[in-house]
Formats: C-alpha cells, sequence, structure tokens
C-alpha cells in the first residue's frame, strides 16, 4: 500500500482540522480546539481498487507559526487550501498560500481549493464562481465543503485519492528509461518488429 | 489538538479527563498524601506575602518542596508569590484597568485574532460557556496585546490564560502571571518574531535528546526521512507550557516547578518524556506509527510522582549546557528567519504591484464610464494607501538599520543562489534535450540504413 502526505493549509478558524474530523470520526465540534504548532492523523481509504493511505497534515492558521508550513509542502504529494466562504479575507490570503506552495515546489504539487462552511448559505460573502475562476486561472482543483452536515467532504477525499493516484502513475511513466521510450516509439512509427528485421537480415546473408 | 476525551468525563479541577474515573481518585489520593508533610511550611510561606520579587529570591527549602507538590489548596495563594507576579502587580495596582479602559473600542489584527480563538479555548467545557468568564478571558488577553503589540497575541496564549482562570484565579492575577511566564520566565521571544526562541529551544531540544539518549537516533532518523521533524511533537509542550498535552496534574506539578526554578525544567520533562517511553518508541514499526505514539505518548503519563521523578533523576542537565546549544543553533534559525522575512517583503511588493495593476485598470475604466471626479477619489485613495505603507517602512527602518544592512546582504546572496540555480537547471535541461535529440538522429540512421538493407535484399 502506498502513502501519500497530504498538507492542509488556510486561514486561522476556516475549518482545516474539523474538515479533517468530519472526514475521519465522522463527528463535528462547533468549536475544535485551536491547533497549535501542526497536528497529524491518517486514514486509508479505496479509490479505483486500490487502497491509499493518506497522511493529513494539519497546520496551525494563524500567521506567525507560517514559518514552520513550508517543511510540510516540500515533502506533500498534494496541498489543500481551505477557506471561509463567509470570510473574504480568507479568500483573499489563497494568494499568499500559493506563493508559499509555489515558492518551495513550483507547479510540481497538485492543489486543491476548498470554500468551506457552505451551510452558512445566508453568510456567503465568496461566491462559487469566484471560486471557480481562482481555481481555472492557476489549474488547480476546487470544491465546496460544508464540515457541519458533512456535504461533499466524502467527495473531496475521493478526488483527492484519484488524482494522487493519476500523478502518481504519470510519475512512474517518467521513470522509465530513455531510450526504451524512443525505441518503442521508433517501431510504432514505423511498424516494423525488430526480431523480424534481424531474421531477414540473417537470411540475406546465407 | 488531539485531545481524546472521554466524553462527559471531568477530572478533579474540571478539566476534560484523559483517563478513566478510578485512576484520578488514585491519584488525587497520592496527591494528598504527599501534600501533609509539607503543609506548615506552605503556611508560612504565604505568610510572607509577596515578598519575593524574582525567582532567584526563592529559597533552597521552598524549591525542594515546589519539586514534590505545592497542596492544591494553597496553588491560588502561592503561585502569585512564588513567580513574583504579585510583587509586580502590588507595584503596579490599577494598571490592568487602566489599560483596557484607554483601549476600549481598539480594534487590531490581534484582537480579530484573539475573536477567532475565544470559542476555540477548551471548548468542550462548561466554564467558557458563560459569558461572564468568556469576558475574563477576552479581556485577559486584549489586555495583554494592548501592553505589548510587538507580542500581541500567539495561538495557545489563548491556553495559558484559559488554564489559570478555569483554576480560580482572578481577571488581574491571570494577568499578571501571564505577564511574568511571557517576559520573565520564557525566552523573550518565543511568541514573537516567527517564534523565534521556540525554534531554537526545540532544536537545542532534539539535539539534546540525540546527545543523551543514543537510542532514540534511529527512531529519530526514520521520521527524518520521512520528511517529519521533531519540532512538531515538543513545540506544543513548550508553546503550551504542556497544558493540554499532559494530564492536568501533571501539568499543575510542573507549574509548581517552572514558578520556582524557571522553565528549563521543560526540557527535563521533555527528556523524561521519552525516556519513560522508551520501550514503546522502540517497538513501532513504522515512522506513522511512531508519530502517532510520540504525539500521543504525553498524554498517557498518568503518575505524575513517576514523570517529576525521572526528570530530576537525569544528571547534570545545567542551564549552562541548554544555553550552549542554544547558542550554537540560534544563528542558524536567525539566518533562516532573516530570510524568511525578505521573502516576505518581496511577496508584499507582488500583491501591491498586483494591486496597482488591478486598480490601473479600475481607474481606465472609470475614467471611461464615470465622471472625472471619481477618478480624482480613487486615486487620492491610492496615495493615501501608499503613504501608510511609506509609514510603516519608516517605522521599520528607524528599529533596525543595522539589520537592514544584513537583511540585504543575505537578500542578495539569496537571488544570486537563485539565479545561480535557475542557469545551472536550464543548462542541465539544454543537455538534456540534446542528448534526447543525438539519440533520436542516430536511430533514425540505423533504421534508415536497415531499411535500405532490406530493399537491398529484396
Amino acid at each position: 500500500m502506498e502513502n501519500f502526505k497530504i498538507c492542509f493549509m488556510g486561514d486561522q478558524s476556516v475549518g482545516k482540522t474539523s474538515i479533517i474530523n468530519r472526514f475521519i470520526y465522522d463527528d463535528f465540534n462547533i468549536n475544535s480546539q485551536s491547533t497549535v504548532g501542526v497536528d497529524f492523523l491518517s486514514k486509508t481509504i479505496f479509490v479505483e481498487n486500490e487502497s491509499v493511505r493518506l497522511h493529513l497534515w494539519d497546520t496551525a492558521g494563524q500567521e506567525r507559526f507560517r514559518c514552520l508550513i513550508p517543511s510540510y509542502v516540500r515533502n506533500s504529494s498534494l496541498v489543500v487550501i481551505v477557506f471561509d466562504i463567509t470570510n473574504k479575507t480568507s479568500f483573499k490570503s489563497i494568494e499568499f498560500w500559493m506563493d508559499t506552495v509555489q515558492n518551495e515546489r513550483g507547479d510540481d504539487v497538485i492543489v486543491f481549493l476548498v470554500g468551506n462552511k457552505t451551510d452558512l448559505e445566508d453568510e456567503r460573502q465568496v461566491s462559487l464562481e469566484k471560486l471557480e475562476k481562482e481555481a481555472n486561472k492557476n489549474g488547480f482543483l476546487y470544491l465546496e465543503t460544508s464540515a457541519k452536515t458533512g456535504h461533499n467532504v466524502k467527495q473531496l477525499f475521493r478526488k483527492i485519492g484519484i488524482s494522487i493516484l493519476k500523478q502518481n502513475k504519470k510519475r512512474k511513466e517518467l521513470i522509465k528509461p530513455e531510450l526504451d521510450e524512443n525505441t518503442s516509439l521508433m517501431n510504432i512509427s514505423l511498424n516494423i518488429d525488430p526480431n523480424k528485421l534481424k531474421q531477414k537480415e540473417e537470411s540475406g546473408c546465407c | 489538538m488531539n485531545y481524546q476525551v472521554k466524553l462527559g468525563l471531568f477530572d478533579y479541577y474540571g478539566f476534560p479527563l484523559a483517563y478513566s474515573k478510578k485512576q484520578e481518585k488514585q491519584i488525587q489520593k497520592l496527591a494528598k498524601k504527599a501534600n501533609k508533610n509539607s503543609e506548615k511550611i506552605w503556611n508560612k510561606f504565604e505568610k510572607k506575602n509577596g515578598k519575593v520579587s524574582t525567582i532567584t529570591e526563592v529559597d533552597k527549602t521552598i524549591k525542594k518542596l515546589s519539586r514534590k507538590g505545592i497542596p492544591h489548596q494553597h496553588r491560588l495563594t502561592i503561585w502569585p508569590i512564588l513567580c513574583g507576579s504579585k510583587y509586580t502587580h502590588d507595584q503596579n495596582r490599577g494598571y490592568y484597568k487602566r489599560i483596557l479602559k484607554e483601549h476600549t473600542g481598539h480594534l487590531s489584527p490581534s484582537t480579530q485574532q484573539i475573536e477567532h480563538d475565544l470559542a476555540r479555548t477548551f471548548p468542550m467545557m462548561d466554564f467558557f460557556k458563560s459569558k461572564e468568564n468568556m469576558d475574563k478571558l477576552r479581556n485577559v488577553l486584549y489586555a495583554y496585546s494592548f501592553r505589548n503589540p510587538e507580542i500581541g497575541y500567539c495561538q495557545s496564549m489563548n491556553f495559558i490564560v484559559g488554564f489559570f482562570l478555569i483554576l480560580g484565579f482572578t481577571e488581574e492575577e491571570t494577568f499578571w502571571m501571564f505577564v511574568t511566564i511571557v517576559e520573565v520566565i520564557l525566552p523573550k521571544k518565543t511568541y514573537s518574531d516567527e517564534l523565534q526562541d521556540t525554534q531554537i529551544d526545540q532544536l537545542s531540544f532534539e539535539y539534546l535528546l540525540r546527545s543523551r539518549y543514543k537510542w532514540i537516533r534511529n527512531p529519530l532518523d526514520s521520521l527524518d526521512e520521512m520528511g517529519v521533524k521533531l519540532t512538531v511533537i515538543t513545540q506544543q509542550w513548550f508553546m503550551c507550557l504542556f497544558i493540554c498535552c499532559l494530564p492536568t496534574e501533571c501539568v499543575l506539578r510542573i507549574f509548581d516547578i517552572v514558578f520556582a526554578e524557571g522553565y528549563k525544567i521543560l526540557f527535563r520533562v521533555s527528556l523524561a518524556l521519552f525516556k519513560i517511553n522508551k520501550a514503546q518508541i522502540l517497538k513501532c514499526n513504522s515512522s506513522p506509527d511512531l508519530f502517532t505514539h510520540l504525539k500521543n505518548m504525553s498524554l498517557d503519563v498518568i503518575d505524575p510522582d513517576k514523570l517529576i521523578n525521572t526528570a530530576f533523576s537525569i544528571r547534570f542537565l545545567t542551564t549552562k549546557e541548554i544555553n550552549k546549544h542554544r547558542e550554537k543553533i540560534s544563528p542558524n534559525v536567525k539566518n533562516e528567519i532573516n530570510k524568511r522575512q525578505i521573502y516576505k517583503k518581496q511577496m508584499r511588493k507582488k500583491l501591491k504591484q498586483r494591486q496597482k495593476g488591478f486598480d490601473e485598470k479600475y481607474n481606465k475604466n472609470s475614467t471611461n464610464e464615470k465622471d472625472s471626479n471619481s477618478n480624482s477619489n480613487s486615486n487620492s485613495t491610492l496615495s493615501s494607501k501608499n503613504n501608510s505603507d511609506q509609514g510603516n517602512e519608516n517605522k521599520l527602518s528607524k528599529k533596525d538599520s543595522k539589520s537592514k544592512n544584513e537583511l540585504e546582504k543575505i537578500s542578495q546572496e539569496v537571488e544570486n543562489e537563485n539565479e545561480k540555480e535557475k542557469i545551472q537547471s536550464s543548462q542541465k535541461y539544454q543537455e538534456k534535450e540534446e542528448k534526447l535529440r543525438k539519440n533520436n538522429q542516430e536511430d533514425l540512421e540505423k533504421k534508415k540504413i536497415e531499411i535500405e538493407k532490406e530493399k537491398e535484399n529484396i
């Protein structure tokens, strides 16, 4: 079974811990304790007939703890940036989080934008369209969730699993030796089997 | 915080219980027994009433007794005397109320952050469900952020203040005890400047741990391979002074000693936690298992006496040794923090430029659509923004003109390095491409030759 690291980031009290608690314990507290430093939880899920173990890193949202985050981004295969749809400033600071991610990893990492607290539809300040725009601009995945009602939380982690597996397969293909790739490509383009060629050459010599 | 609370159960002090009620009763019995012997001396100490102004003035018998635990009924009066907060409190009568009055209605980033965290401080306890108590917590945290805006508010402060309030200290007592903890007992920059001293403490603790216990090296190395640093686990211990990390009785015992002897006890207790859990740490097979065990092992410590005794059985651990490690590590940490500050500055510039871009676009649109009046308005808002920015920069330059030069030097180095890396990576990329092309061409030529041979044969 393969292990993957996922880093949760986002402003203070947007619901990072709550989303993780909903996913792992299927439980919700209106006020979860504020996270000091970094927390860690893990769970196995089944995606596309494969079992995948997700290691979830839950980071503190306050600005002065951000100095510790880069080292987690460095080693994670997916980053989830969470914001609160009832809080504009948390949406604005996505830009800052993105830059910390890109500074560490470039475009090498999958990023998931998550708008949390859809249960508070009346207080909404950030529309789904805005989120869509922001995500499409950077080629990120996006989703709106509610840790309180559980809306879209399972789907979020299924999508995470799928995209991680995809990326993993791509990586494995890239690691294959270069020459093999070239020859196989040549064979396809010329429609010639190297074994047959050899046989004919031998026969010609005789 | 992964406080796996057994629902509905609370310990003697009203905190959520991390273990069974039977165990809780046993612990209370032990605590009361130990306290009987020392009660007379503590009574005397109480009558001295605030003559102690600093930790160094605490006499040796008191220090020894504090290691055995202060009787809980005396803690409310003894802690403020012991740590010296009562002294500062007496000298600054009325300060607390004044500072709150002077700043009524004052809003700052830290007050906003405090508001976010108020409801998230011991959320499972009834104590903070009443408005009165919530206001107390708010007042103390606000007052401190007004007193020392440079430190302001940092997550984990809420737990320390909340802890004191729950134990029954008044608002003012809590405030002054908190002040002495942040300003006297802990290193200066524990909660400010990118948590500089917390980082130094964590790293020097890891150094200490590795040098003291050789058996821990392999497990720690396996964590390193996983990309996890030990600081993740110990940071919470040091920043919250073990509140929420250890059972309440243990936390109280640690505070007894911290107030009497200073914060180096935190190093001792942390070392002891590893020592107690040696067998279980070595049992862990995989690094994720190891990590979860390390994260939760502090909550499993039930016997406070065992913890304190093992902490003091560690020999020759002096402040000198700790300071040596700290001095070794601090330049590295400071360097990284400087780099981060430069990075932050660059980020701010970037964001400003983006905003300017947006504003200019907006202005163009507005001139097309609206009167010239609106345009001048938006310009004036822009200029006022710039003014405020300049003001901030001026403040910065006044504060640390020396460090600014250093920062610039480092920033140049960083930029040079980045450029070098870019160049190197681009060169490597080009080389790779050329190789690929060559390979392709060679293959093509070979196959062409082979095809021609075939044709000839046919």
